[in-house]
């Protein structure tokens, strides 16, 4: 695993890493490109000083290269340019007419750009050189005309002096961003390098007009650091050795009596330690960098996919080798890419015990901060989003959660007040936990809050349960704080940070015990960047909708549709398992140009793609559900950022592009999940719970001779389609290779036989209908198996009243399902008929695997 | 004042328009589109550009002219590219809280 150290490439002055490099390349070029144009229409401005398009011209070319050179960090340029621009500002308004004089200096302040640029060219840096001898003319120059605005007439002679000294300031102006910038990056380079430890402590030394500068690298820099000899003496030593002196330059300083032999020892072990700090194999890369190579494997992958589809069209060995194996290769290269996006949460944390002291310090309570697991692993997009929810709910915790040392103390409490962030990977998400020993949510304000709030009414209240309450303060307008302080409570609340949590497709979940303390745990996943996703078609359009908004897919057939689906305050709801699930149509709510019959497909079935947005659930009808993928999202640009909608887009395996739903967005927009609706609804339900007939879901599938029969959707994990290569024998039994586990396979037909049946076992890949297994996976008694079956039909929702005893063995009995007899398999029974008692034996293959 | 800059000319309507080099990335000839719904009517929709997504506008609609005939493919597309400075902005925003550390 590569971690990402602080070592910087070398300790060089250059104020770009690696990434920007390309951009300085392009302003170098362009730049140089103006200062070519420039000189010409400056000796032609010379003759003709009146000619407001080239001199509108140049003011641009010199805006334009001082407005990026801020940007890029080369502050000295910047300087220059600014000055020469206040200048060209005073020209163009015609307040100065340009002469000689102007000319010279504003065509040497070209050449010195051009020199800056030369600079860095060759070393990254505009160089150590000041200009001030130019930067004093051109200010001295601007300030007469400047003076000439104003209404005393000519600059008298001290104030230009004065502005002469004072030129190395540019004249006031407002303060264009770009210098900002310029300040900003500064700052940051300096705390990059204070925080780094890496040496970079030349410009401490930089003596004047030293020819040698000693480097911190090597044994002089070390010296000087350490206060054992100065820089100047340094430079001798090192002016002998150029010289032709051969010895050391450690060698030489005690020859010349400058340190002790001692001193030098000391200064050549700490160099060794420092070389073997920087020794761990890490460099610093640009994250547009590997943003790009991120985009580059995509693409691969994709190309990948797209050579995979050829070479099984060809049935050639070779080909179909070499795409297997460049199949490897692409999900290699694919997860170590992800890797480098990988940083660990400890890089926020680690600005955590600082917020945390200032906090505690100004509620005056006493607060210990613990961590436990910094190394985990996020991807770095997810880390900055969690940033700032994760600061404001440690401030939460001490702001409101810890008490004031003398309430702990009377509470027999530890004086000091722990908060406890904790981070584990668990079941592909990464959890984090923010915990405090205070004194845990009330209920009790919580529950007047909400209901003051209009948030809830008495009554719900009454029946919620402490949890539910708790995660009553996740709402927005909520805040239990009784006073606003300046550290929480200024309207960003914890419905924000569960929204930003919720925006990169995490949860949080908050729980309390009074007197004890307060614990949120936020899950997100582990990376943005690839999420899996379930393609639809709409109006021969694909989106894919986000697996995490997924709960379940329904597809109604055209008799039950007309039954099921109803019309309450004029929206359409699907009624699903006794609920009633508002439904969106997607063809409508994008005002796409389809079929007017929306959402039926070609068998006047509709398909209902279940969502969760927040705390509630819709339906999506689509025309055409088609499968479920990883894809790769990709933010939108600003002119599509405003449609709520969209998320993001996506490329397809074909190359052409798919627009990424976000759920949230479409529930907002269509309306679904506005409290009237949630009104109406429950007014309905309740209506509807008077009448409700017990029903049960199953699912309905074809046995072996084609029999109709049935499981109870609950024991139902999940139906595969295996491919029959996934299938194999070990012994007696068929097993699959599933979700990194064994799964014991039943094959129902043989199951029914009896086992006194003489017909030969088949081998797995023997399969009847050659392409695959449909796999009914089931759990029973803490142990999954699947379950082999011809075909699956249908899901539906019946009450099963009409019973009749079973016929053969392993079925539990026959109903009447749907309005045919159906007979209802016994999984017990199929285990222990395949002498599989219970969960021992898929256990010990789970554990093994 | 003999300054010479190259520009990208093309044909709308029959007009006859121009952008300036420096601003032209490439030229593509006709590409597949995803439309975008709901979006502003001058967006005619996504193109993927060798891995990037990039928003395609009608320039027709976006000047006013009269709509596209309809049997008339929009041959030819211009990808614009942002002026350096706001590259380099973007560049330092990013940096500014993006840098890997």
């Amino acid at each position: 695993m590569v971690s990402f150290l602080r070592a910087g490439t070398g300790a060089s002055q250059t104020k770009e890493t690696m990434s920007d490099n390309e951009i300085v390349q392009e302003f170098l070029a362009e730049s140089y490109e103006d200062l070519d144009r420039l000189d010409r229409e400056l000796v032609g401005l010379e003759k003709d000083p009146r000619d407001k398009n080239a001199l509108g011209s140049v003011f641009r070319t010199i805006h334009t290269i001082k407005g990026t050179c801020g940007f890029l960090g080369f502050g000295k340029l910047e300087k220059v340019a600014h000055i020469g621009e206040n200048l060209l500002t005073l020209l163009r308004e015609g307040q100065l007419l340009l002469n000689r004089e102007i000319t010279t200096a504003l065509l040497s302040m070209v050449d010195a750009i051009r020199q800056m640029l030369a600079e860095i060219q060759a070393s990254g840096s505009d160089g150590d050189e000041e200009y001030l001898g130019l930067m004093e003319t051109l200010t001295r120059l601007y300030k007469s005309g400047a003076a000439g605005r104003g209404a005393t007439g000519a600059a008298k002679p001290e104030e230009s002096a004065k502005a002469e000294n004072g030129s190395a300031a540019p004249a006031k102006e407002p303060s264009a961003p770009p210098q900002k910038a310029e300040s900003a990056f500064t700052e940051k380079k300096i705390e990059k390098e204070e925080s780094g430890g890496a040496p970079a402590m030349e410009k401490s030394t930089a003596g004047d007009g030293a020819k040698h500068r000693p480097v911190a690298g090597k044994i002089g820099g070390v010296l000087v650091e350490r206060g054992v000899v100065q820089a100047d003496k340094i430079a001798l030593a090192l002016e002998a050795q150029e010289k032709g002196d051969k010895r050391k330059i450690g060698e030489i300083l005690v020859a010349l009596g400058f340190a002790k032999q001692e001193e030098i020892n000391a200064a050549v072990q700490v160099l060794e330690a420092r070389a073997k700090e920087v020794a761990p194999e890490t460099i610093r890369v640009g994250v547009n960098l590997l943003d790009n190579l991120m985009t580059l494997v995509g693409e691969l992958v994709l190309a990948r996919n797209q050579l995979l589809q050829f070479s099984n069209e060809f049935e050639n060995a070779g080909l179909q080798g070499v795409s297997q194996r460049m199949n490897l290769i692409a999900t290699e290269l694919q997860e170590q890419v992800m890797k480098t996006r990988m940083q660990p949460i400890g890089n926020i944390w680690s600005q955590f015990p600082r917020t945390v002291r200032d906090v505690a310090v100004s509620c005056g309570k006493e607060v210990r901060i613990e961590m436990e697991g910094k190394e985990t692993e996020l991807d770095k997009t997810i880390i900055e989003a969690i940033k700032d929810p994760l600061t404001h709910l440690a401030r939460n915790s001490v702001d409101h959660g810890i008490e004031l040392p003398e309430e702990r103390v009377k509470a027999g409490k530890e004086r000091t007040g722990r908060l406890i962030l904790r981070a584990f990977h668990e079941g592909g998400q990464v959890n984090i936990e923010i915990s405090d020993d205070g004194a845990g949510l009330n209920r009790e304000r919580i529950r007047q809050k909400a209901i003051e709030g209009g948030l809830t009414t008495v009554e719900q209240a009454s029946r919620m349960s402490d949890r539910e309450m708790y995660n009553m303060i996740f709402l927005p307008g909520f805040s239990t704080a009784q006073k606003v302080t300046n550290v929480s409570g200024r309207g960003v609340g914890m419905d924000v940070v569960k929204t930003n949590v919720e925006k990169i497709g995490g949860t949080g979940d908050v729980h309390s015990k009074a007197g004890q303390g307060t614990t949120v745990r936020i899950k997100i996943p582990l990376t943005l960047a690839i999420i899996p996703a379930l393609v639809v078609t709409c109006a021969k359009e694909r989106f894919a909708i986000p697996q995490v908004n997924l709960t379940e897919l329904v597809r109604a057939d055209s008799g039950v549709t007309n039954r099921r689906i109803e019309m309450v305050h004029g929206a359409p709801v699907y009624r699903l398992r006794g609920r009633l699930l508002p439904l969106v149509y997607l063809g409508q709510e994008l005002r796409l140009a389809g079929r007017v019959e929306q959402g039926n497909d070609q068998d006047g079935g509709v398909n209902i793609v279940v969502l969760q947005a927040g705390e509630r659930q819709f339906g999506l009808v689509v025309d055409e559900i088609n499968d479920t993928q990883e894809i790769v999202v990709k933010p939108l640009r600003k002119q599509l950022k405003q449609i709520k909608t969209f998320a993001g887009a996506s490329i397809m395996g074909d190359g052409k592009i798919a627009l990424i739903l976000d759920v949230m967005g479409v529930a907002q927009r269509s309306g679904v999940i506005s409290e009237v609706r949630d009104r109406a609804l429950a007014e309905k339900a309740a209506e509807l719970g008077e009448k409700k007939l017990e029903t049960q879901t199953f699912l309905l599938f074809a046995g072996p001779d084609d029999a109709r029969m049935a499981l109870p959707i609950g024991t139902l994990d999940r139906l595969e389609e295996l491919p029959a290569s996934q299938v194999e024998e070990s012994g007696t039994q068929w097993v699959a290779q599933y979700r990194g586990r064994i799964l014991p396979l039943i094959h129902l037909g043989y199951a029914m036989e009896e086992r006194r049946s003489s017909r030969r076992r088949p081998k797995p890949g023997d399969a009847e209908n050659g392409s695959g297994y449909q796999v009914l996976v089931c759990h029973h008694e803490g142990s999954r198996v699947g379950i082999i079956v011809e075909r699956i039909l249908d899901i539906v929702e019946d009450a099963a009243e009409v019973k009749y005893p079973a016929s053969r063995p392993v079925v539990l009995y026959s109903a009447v399902i749907s309005g045919r007899v159906t007979e209802l398999v016994d999984i017990p029974a199929i285990l222990q008929g395949a002498g599989m008692k219970g969960s021992e034996r898929i256990d010990h293959a789970e554990v093994t695997n | 004042m003999a300054q010479t800059s190259q520009y990208c000319t093309f044909y709308l309507d029959k007009l006859l328009f121009g952008i300036e080099l420096r601003g032209v990335q490439e030229v593509l000839r006709f590409v597949e589109m995803t439309p975008v719904p709901l979006a502003a009517g001058e967006v005619s929709g996504l193109i993927n550009l060798r891995g990037q997504i990039v928003t395609a506008i009608d320039l027709r609609r976006r000047l006013e002219l009269e709509e596209r005939p309809k049997e008339m493919l929009p041959e030819n597309v211009v990808v614009r590219r942002r002026p350096l400075w706001m590259r380099a902005r973007r560049h330092w925003e990013k940096s500014q809280n993006r840098s890997i550390r």
